[in-house]
C-alpha cells in the first residue's frame, strides 16, 4: 500500500514538474480582436468590462469581438497570429523580469509594417493596438498579459 | 539844556541817515555778512524729513537690487509647484513613485503605413496604453 502511494506521488510529481517549469518560463498573452465601426451601435464582447474602456478610449459607435486567442509565450519566442483580412500579428517576448515583460508586437499585411512597437508591460497589464482598416471598420487588438 | 540835547540828536540823526553813511553801511554789511546761499532745489529738498525719506528709499532700492523679488513665485503658486517638480534633486517619495510609475512604457513605435500615436488613460482598476496607426489613404 505504501509502495503504491509512493509510486503515485512520484508519478504525479513527474507529470506536474514539466508543466510547472513551463508556467514559470512562459507568459500567457490574451489577444482579443475587435472590429470597431460607426455602423450601428452593436457591442458584442465576451468581457463586458471593456465596454466603458472602449467607449472612453475611442469614438466608434459599434464594437464587435471577432476572435480571442491565448498565446503562451516563452522567453525569446516569437508567435504569429493570423488576424482579419490578411493582417498578421507577430509577438515576441524579449524580457521577463517577473513583475513585468518587454514584448515586441508587429501588425503586418503584405510585408508592410502597420505598427511596430516594443513595450514594457507590468504584470498584469493591458495595451491596445489599432488603426488598420478593414472592410467593415477598423481593427483593434486588446492584448492582456498576466491575467 | 534840552535844546542842546535835541540839537545833538537831530545832528546825529541827520548824519546816520545821510546817503553816504547808508551806502557805507550797506557795503559793510554785504562785505562782512554775505547773504546765506539759497539751496538750488529750494527749501523743501533740504528738509530733514525729506532727507530721511530719501535715505530710506535708497536703502530699499539697494536691498531690492541685492535680493530681487521673484514675481512669479509670489503671484503664481502653480509655477512654484512646477519649479519643485523640475527640481534637479527632488525629495524621493517611494510610495508616490510606485503609484505614479506607468504600468506600460513604450520603448519603440513606428509604422511604414502612416503616422502613429500613443497615449495612456488611467481607469479606476487599470492603466491602459493605446498605440494607434493612421494608415495613409484610409
Amino acid at each position: 500500500m505504501l509502495k503504491k502511494l509512493t509510486a503515485s506521488i512520484c508519478l504525479l510529481a513527474l507529470l506536474l514538474i514539466p508543466s510547472m517549469t513551463q508556467a514559470q518560463n512562459s507568459n500567457r498573452m490574451i489577444v482579443t480582436m475587435v472590429v470597431a465601426s460607426n455602423n450601428g451601435s452593436d457591442f458584442n464582447m465576451d468581457n463586458d468590462a471593456y465596454r466603458d474602456k472602449l467607449t472612453q478610449l475611442f469614438s466608434y459607435s459599434s464594437y464587435v469581438q471577432s476572435d480571442l486567442k491565448k498565446l503562451d509565450m516563452a522567453l525569446g519566442e516569437t508567435q504569429n497570429l493570423a488576424l482579419l483580412e490578411g493582417y498578421n500579428l507577430s509577438l515576441t517576448l524579449k524580457e521577463d523580469t517577473g513583475s513585468s515583460i518587454v514584448a515586441r508586437a508587429v501588425i503586418t499585411k503584405d510585408n508592410k509594417n502597420y505598427i511596430d512597437t516594443e513595450l514594457s508591460i507590468a504584470k498584469p497589464g493591458i495595451f491596445f493596438m489599432g488603426g488598420p482598416t478593414l472592410s467593415t471598420g477598423d481593427l483593434i487588438l486588446i492584448l492582456e498579459n498576466g491575467y | 539844556m534840552n535844546e542842546l540835547n535835541n540839537l545833538y540828536k537831530n545832528w546825529i540823526k541827520d548824519e546816520v541817515s545821510s546817503p553816504d553813511v547808508e551806502a557805507a553801511k550797506e557795503a559793510f554789511l554785504k562785505q562782512k555778512f554775505p547773504p546765506a546761499p539759497v539751496p538750488a532745489s529750494g527749501p523743501f529738498w533740504g528738509a530733514p524729513s525729506f532727507r530721511f525719506a530719501l535715505v530710506g528709499c535708497m536703502a530699499l532700492l539697494l536691498v531690492l537690487k541685492i535680493n530681487p523679488i521673484d514675481h512669479a513665485t509670489v503671484s503664481d503658486p502653480a509655477q512654484i509647484t512646477t519649479a519643485v517638480l523640475v527640481s534637479e534633486n527632488p525629495t524621493p517619495d517611494p510610495a508616490a513613485d510606485a503609484s505614479e510609475q506607468p504600468q506600460t512604457q513604450i520603448k519603440k513605435l513606428g509604422s511604414q503605413m502612416g503616422p502613429t500615436v500613443a497615449y495612456q488613460k488611467n481607469f479606476s482598476d487599470v492603466q491602459i496604453t493605446v498605440v494607434w496607426v493612421f494608415p495613409k489613404g484610409a
